[in-house]
């Protein structure tokens, strides 16, 4: 197994990590010059870690200065687990998330939910965001809110080179309907339910990095839309900061056939860009096995985090097992697989290419 | 494995406070929809006075007086459920003071009398005694601890005695206590939310006393 | 142990008290039970009949509390609903750690519990052993959530949210 180090300052670096597919997945990225952001978060399952945290420490990045950003694309619960421990274990970092229309709406919805959570209901989904507005108001920073084509951070490198995180979504129209839902949210919320949101994904924050000479598209989540105001066919038709075609690109949703399209691989991705993603295993699994031909043929090189698992039962007491088989009840467990795809690159070379290490479950395919 | 010779569990949630007793009956929580009505008609009353009220439900049974509220179960699956409905019911009644808060474990579990004796023997040297008591046999012990030093104010008390409830066997009892901050009214639902932020805590405890003993009767 | 010293420890759960008169009760039984026994002991040598013997034998060493041992407990949310069927999110309180996901019949919830079925709504289910009176029989058990949010819930919800809004430097 490749060794787990720091990487040098002229060398970039993103560093997709999975859990299987059902506790998230999160990416650590290195912009150059000990400059680190964090995109989303997601933990182990047992012990409750932040497995972003967890890699920023194991390499030894200086968390308390180095780490300038962390982003969340969307607060499904699946992206966020943990996030709160980064943020504050972070000090000096700011927060981005996608902009909300009204404020106060949004804040009021979260604010229910946080008070289910004070009074013991295990059925909030927006906890950790919560306790990241703590954080902001503690630190006294003001929340940088991720729209179509903005530049959420920069920072200048050596020999003059420049790198920049800039977000491709969510849409006006995206950011409207996400009111209009929100207003839903907070009629139907009810102490005994949990907030599930229809379609997070067509509001999930895809990113384009730009790190000295390379580009970088990363997914998040974000979906096709039948509406071309939205999701991919906005980026691919009205946006008006992609400079470059990426040459790695962090395949969106799992993978998924709704997160396809055809004009993200002609005209925003370089000609056989390397290709990563997480899979995604609860109760639907992703992503199928055409469309994991598909990104085979398109891409120079394609991973994942880690392979689809045969799904089964938990292993328990056997006579509780007996149980469960006489009555016919059939329990798939959701498997925590952790593995982490780090692709480095040099920042200030045009024609380098990604090298690419696996740990954990990761896999080539 | 002692987790596995557990054979009663019961959990039992006590309050102090200042309580009217007599509001507390099957069919108004029925009437709140905190139990389902056909509980409210098959609950069992034992007494519905002004100073004491008692009844049980088939899960749970209730007694309040003027100054304490018990609810309890042997019913593991109700656990979760007592936790909310002594939650609920005081969301209702919110202006009643609450200031102390006892989670309490009851573990009975099935050791023969070779098993209960070696356990006796860890817990207090018999052999002490032998000249001055005939056959002497551990009554009861208890563990008393030192007021807690995290953010909660109270502590924890465990009591060791032979089961009343099993032929065989002896109850370990835990006790974690927890009193609101003297600036607090006890008003405000402030016990709820500690008992909301220790209820998996307080859970794990009891299941991390019953690993103690498993080592020290694995060490001795 | 007094009475007076017994009131003190009124915190913990009423067992002390309770096991003094649980206590005597249980002795009355097990003389009640001596006496019993010996008649059935009688009958059995009289006319033969065993089943009332070992009836006694069993209520004789039966804990006197309706009990459930080795539980299995998850937390559920539902995630979907069919027409016979719900899928559900299960949080295993037992082991915690991984989630599972399940099916069930809506059939297997209580008439009374069928109006809590929704998208999102949070239930616990059991299974293990339930012991009454001696007797052990397998069961599960569903049960929605039922918890009650106060208006002042909303209020101190609505309050935070001002506070977070007042609060935050938005940009």
């Amino acid at each position: 197994m490749p060794e787990l180090d720091l990487p040098k300052g002229d060398i970039a670096e993103i560093t997709l990590i999975g859990t299987g597919g059902g506790y998230g997945e999160s990416c650590v990225i290195h912009l150059g010059n000990k400059n680190w952001i964090v995109i989303d978060s997601c933990q182990d399952p047992v012990t409750k870690t932040s497995l972003p945290l967890k890699y920023l420490t194991d390499i030894g990045v200086d968390l308390e200065f180095d780490v300038k950003l962390i982003l969340c694309t969307h607060w499904d619960d699946d992206h966020i687990r943990g996030i709160s421990e980064l943020f504050e274990a972070c000090k000096k970092a700011e927060f981005a998330f996608a902009r909300t229309l009204d404020t106060m709406k949004f804040l009021r919805m979260v604010s229910m939910d946080y008070q289910k959570f004070l009074n013991g209901n295990d059925n909030s989904s927006t906890i950790e965001f919560s306790k990241c507005l703590d954080i902001l108001i503690k630190r006294g920073l003001t929340p940088i809110q991720a729209v179509k084509d903005r530049i959420l951070k920069s920072f200048n490198l050596l020999s003059n080179f420049r790198s920049e995180v800039v977000s491709l979504s969510p849409s006006d129209y995206a950011i409207n309907n996400y009111d209009l839902e929100i207003s839903t949210l907070i009629k139907e919320l009810q102490p005994r339910r949990k907030i599930i949101i229809k379609n997070p994904n067509s509001k999930s924050i895809a990113l384009f990095l730009k790190i000295g000479l390379h580009r970088v598209i990363l997914g998040g989540d974000l979906i096709n839309s039948k509406n071309q105001n939205e999701g991919w066919l906005d980026i691919i038709s009205n946006n008006q900061v992609i400079d470059k075609k990426s040459s790695l690109f962090k395949i969106p949703h799992h993978g998924s056939y709704n997160s396809f399209h055809d004009d993200v691989w002609q005209d925003l991705l370089s000609v056989k860009p390397t290709s990563i993603l997480t899979p995604f295993s609860r109760g639907l699994k992703l992503p199928e096995s055409g469309m994991i031909r598909l990104f085979s043929e398109r891409s120079s090189n394609f991973y994942m985090t880690s392979n689809l698992m045969r799904t089964s039962g938990k292993r328990r007491d056997r006579s509780i097992e007996k149980m469960l088989n006489k009555w016919g009840y059939k329990l798939e467990e959701i498997k925590y697989n952790e593995g982490k795809i780090r692709c480095r690159i040099a920042i200030n070379i045009e024609d380098a290419i990604w090298d690419v290490s696996l740990f954990g479950r990761a896999i080539m395919i | 494995m002692l987790v596995d010779k557990v054979e009663i569990y019961t959990l039992s949630l006590v309050f102090i406070g200042d309580f009217n007793p007599v509001i507390l009956q099957p069919f108004w929580l029925a009437n709140k929809k905190l139990i389902r009505e056909q509980e409210a008609e098959s609950a069992k009353i034992e007494i519905i006075h002004n100073d004491i009220v008692k009844f049980s439900l088939d899960w749970a049974e209730i007694q309040i007086s003027n100054s304490r509220f018990e609810i309890k179960s042997s019913k593991e699956p109700y656990f979760e459920a007592i936790k909310d409905l002594a939650i609920s019911i005081f969301r209702h009644l919110k202006e009643t003071p609450i200031r102390q808060l006892g989670i309490n474990h009851l573990k009975h579990f099935n050791l023969n009398e070779d098993e209960i004796l070696k356990l006796e023997r860890i817990l207090t040297p018999m052999n002490n005694w032998s000249s001055l008591i005939r056959h002497p046999k551990l009554a009861r012990i208890e563990i008393v601890e030192a007021p807690r030093e995290d953010e909660f104010k109270g502590n924890k008390r465990l009591a060791i005695q032979r089961s009343d409830q099993l032929s065989s066997g002896i109850l370990i009892n835990l006790n974690d206590h927890y009193t609101v901050k003297e600036s607090e009214s006890g008003r405000d639902g402030e016990i709820f939310r500690i008992l909301a932020s220790v209820w998996e805590s307080s859970k794990f405890l009891s299941n991390e006393i019953t690993n103690n003993f498993e080592t020290m009767y694995k060490l001795s | 142990m007094t009475t007076t010293e017994l009131k003190k420890s009124d915190l913990s759960n009423s067992e002390s008290l309770e096991n003094i008169s649980s206590y005597l009760k249980h002795t009355n039984i097990q003389n009640n039970f001596e006496q019993k026994f010996e008649s059935s002991m009688s009958n059995v040598i009289q006319n033969k009949d065993l089943s009332n013997l070992i009836e006694m034998a069993r209520l004789k060493y039966a804990p006197n509390v309706s009990y459930f041992k080795k539980t299995q407990k998850w937390l559920g949310h539902v995630t979907e609903i069919k027409s016979d069927e719900f899928i559900a999110e299960l949080k295993d309180l037992t082991n915690p750690g991984t989630i599972e996901i399940g099916e069930f019949e809506i059939n297997e919830i209580s008439a009374e519990d069928k109006e809590l079925l929704t998208i999102g709504s949070a239930f616990y289910w059991s299974v293990g052993y339930a012991v009454e009176k001696g007797q052990v029989k397998k069961e599960s058990i569903i049960r929605f959530q039922r918890i009650y949010w106060e208006q002042d819930e909303l209020d101190s919800a609505f309050d935070r949210a001002r506070i977070l809004e007042e609060n935050l430097n938005w940009d």
